[in-house]
Order: C-alpha cells, then structure tokens, then sequence
C-alpha cells in the first residue's frame, strides 16, 4: 500500500500540473496589423506598445469587448476582434472541387442528387431564365480591382486630418 | 503536507478548466470549425451570387472612387476580415441606398449610399459592417452551404465549380435562394444588429469617429424617398432601432464623449467625381 502511494501520488500530481499548465494558458493569433496594446480595457487608456499580425499571444482574462493578452513580453488589453484562434493566415483560393483528390465521379453523382432534393423549388423553365441573370464577366472585372495588403493598411491606418 | 498541495493542484486545475469555455466563447469563433474545403465552396458560392447580382446592377465606372473603396475596403478587410479571405470590393450603379456582403468575401455598395455620405468615417463604417457579414457568415449559416455534411444542402462540393448542365442549375436556383434573402427576405434583424455593433468596435479600433456611422444610420431615415426606405426596410431593422441600439452600445462602451478621425477632405477630393 506505502509503495502504491510512493508512486501514484507523486505521477497524479505531475499530471494535474501538467493539465492545470496547459488549459489556463490559452493560446491565439493577432488577426491586424499595427494593434495598439492598452494599459487599461478602456479606449482613452495609453497604448503600452504596438503588436503585429501573426504574432501569438496568450489570453489572461476577458472582459466584453476587451481581452487581457501577453504578446512578446508585454501584457496589456486589446480588442477581441483582433483575434483569431487559428493561424490561418495563408489565402485560400478558388479551384474546382469536382478535381479535388478523393472525389469519385460516383460520390460527386450521389452528392448531386443529394442536392438536388435540397435546393427544390424552381421549374426548369424558371432556370433557363435565371441563367441569363447572371454576369460572370462583370465579377472577372471586379477580381481585378486589387491593391496591395500594405499599401491599403497604411492608407487606413497612417492618415489623419 | 502532500495532502494539502493535492488538494491546492486538483481546485488549480478545476477552477483552469471551468474558465477555459467562457474564454472560448467570447472570441470571435471564425474558422475552427470550418474545413478548407468548406470555404472553397463558399468562396465559390459567394462569386456566383455576386455574379448574380452583377446580373441586375451595372458596374459604376469611375476608377478614382473604385481606387478608393479598394484602399479603404483591402486595408480593413487586412485588419478584421478573415485572413484567408481575399475581398473584393465594388460600386454598383444605382440610386438605391444599400451595400451588400456575398459569401467568400465580394462586397457591393451603391452609388446612392456613397452620395448620402459626409465622411471616410460613414465608409469605413459601412464597409466593415459588410466585411462583418461575411466573417459571421450570415449567408453560409441559414443557407449551410458546406462541403459536406448532413443536412441537404451541404454536400455542394459536387455542384460548386462542376461544369455539367445539372449541377450548374443547382448551384443556380441556390444561388437565387441567397438572392432573394439579401434582396427581399433579408437576414434577421439581430444579425444586422450585431454587424452594426461590430462595425463600431472597428471604428473605435481604428480610430475613427464612431458618430460618423451613427449619423449615416440616422441620414438613411431622413435623406432617401419612401420608395428606398421599403426596399432597406424588407431587410434591415428600421433606423430607430438601428439607432437605439448603438446607443445602448455607447453607453455600456462609454464611448460617448471619444472623438476619432474622419477624414472628411480626403473623401470629400476622392467622391467629387461621383
């Protein structure tokens, strides 16, 4: 019985630690650029220092709209919403599913006819009507219109009057 | 004495893991439980409605203020939209006072709503509600457009991005279902409640001045005919509780007395043209 406790009380304490370490400590990513790290969960507050997109930061405590965080050694307050839980930073891009790696023809038939119980409503000869709505050419225009990431941050960000 | 330090190590641990829910669920939940493959479709999705709303309202054509909402719409997408997103942003052209958020990231807004503007600030706000739309997927959820899943409507991998007869109809007469809720049905009355609390907690973190939305709110009621104010009111809560709601917000914010920037002269020398 001595020897049972000698080993088992010490292994339950190690294990409790390590479990109370790893969930109180919760992880996130700051979503913006250039995100100002208050003293106080408050807007007039002073900015402690600047934090940047990416960089991770441990949440302490939240209240409302503000989260009390740990970013590169500083602790102060900031906005929820410039936080993300997962880093997934890199763009996601369009590409056609039907190709995607795993998807049969028989799944892609079945999932099909799956849908189409689904999105019932409309007569085929509504359809051929529908189709003329829609301006595939004007949305190519538009997925032109771009500026780069830095270039608008700063135009947002960097200007007062 | 090792009793004692159990004892202190289970309530540490207890009281950690009892915390740890509520902390979740104040963060913005954005895409955990989202797979890749879902937001593939729904970029997808999003590019055939805006296609589809492309199909009833011209392009504005003006580069200068195109240039414009670009800059502005790219950098707040940068700073509270989800980053695996790429936004677009355009002006449709038409009288009517509106804007619209398209799954996957397209944003529109009129050319009307930009003449009853004063200020960047009225912009700003105004495109991070649309941006916001689309982070709480408003769209995606009612509709649950997902790549797979149980309901009958996920499953749309297949359909989104295949070029045979019947999956593009399918994709279609979905499409027309997200239509006639952002133009007819509208998204409930909560969501563009909470997307017009959100686009004030982005003016304030980027500071700008949150009374600048507030009046655009209030202008919509006073500046547009009562033709315009049936089509915004099939969709949007009407004005007065638009307002009273940011008010509520203000004050459990107090925010009241906050000044921020509005950059009326550089709105003013970029929608000259308009």
């Amino acid at each position: 019985m001595y020897k049972f406790r000698h080993i088992l009380q010490p292994l339950l304490i190690f294990l409790l630690v390590l479990f109370a370490i790893t969930s109180s400590s919760y992880g996130a990513y700051i979503r913006s650029s250039k995100v100002e790290l208050k003293e106080s969960p408050e807007f007039s507050s002073a900015t402690i220092s600047r934090v940047n997109k990416g960089d991770e930061a441990i949440i302490l405590e939240a209240d409302g709209f503000w989260t009390k965080v740990r970013v590169n050694n500083s602790t102060g307050w900031i906005s929820k919403m410039s936080l993300v839980e997962k880093k997934r930073f890199l763009k996601i891009t369009r590409r056609p599913l039907h190709k995607n790696k795993g998807i049969t023809k028989k799944r892609i038939r079945t999932r099909v006819a799956r849908a189409a119980v689904g999105v019932k409503g409309l007569r085929q000869s509504q359809v051929e009507k529908i189709r003329e709505n829609y301006n595939i050419k004007a949305i190519e225009i538009v997925e032109t219109f771009k500026v780069a990431e830095a270039k608008a941050v700063s135009f947002l960000m960097d200007y007062h009057e | 004495m090792s009793l004692i330090f159990t004892v202190l190590v289970i309530g540490s641990a207890f009281l950690s893991f009892a915390q740890e829910p509520s902390f979740r669920t104040r963060l913005h939940q954005l895409d955990t439980e989202y797979s890749e493959e879902d937001i593939q479709v729904e970029i997808e999705f999003g590019r055939n409605l805006a296609a589809r709303i492309l199909g009833t309202y011209q392009l504005y054509d003006n580069q200068k203020v195109q240039e414009y909402i670009n800059l502005l719409g790219t950098g707040i997408a940068a700073q509270i939209g989800r980053p695996e997103l790429t936004y677009y942003f355009a002006i449709l052209d038409t009288k009517e006072v509106n804007a619209y958020a398209c799954p996957g990231g397209y944003i529109f807004l009129t050319k009307g709503a930009l003449k009853l503007m004063t200020d960047e600030a009225q912009l700003v706000g105004v495109i991070a509600h649309e941006i916001w739309h689309v982070n709480f997927r408003h769209v995606v959820k009612p509709l649950r457009i997902r790549a797979k899943g149980d309901s009958l409507t996920s499953g749309i991998a297949a359909i989104v991005g295949s070029s045979t007869a019947t999956a593009r109809v399918l994709l279609n007469q979905l499409t027309e279902k997200a239509y006639k809720l952002l133009f007819e049905e509208g998204i409930s009355q909560q969501s563009e409640l909470d997307t017009d609390s959100a686009a004030i907690e982005t003016l304030l973190t980027l500071n700008y001045n949150w009374k600048s939305y507030r009046e655009y709110v209030e202008s919509i009621e006073k500046n547009t005919s009562s033709n315009y104010r049936q089509v915004l009111s099939k969709t949007h809560p009407n004005s007065a509780d638009r307002l009273e709601s940011l008010d509520n917000l203000a004050l459990s914010l107090q925010i009241n007395d906050l000044k921020g920037k509005t950059n009326a002269k550089r709105f003013q020398s970029y929608l000259q043209s308009l």
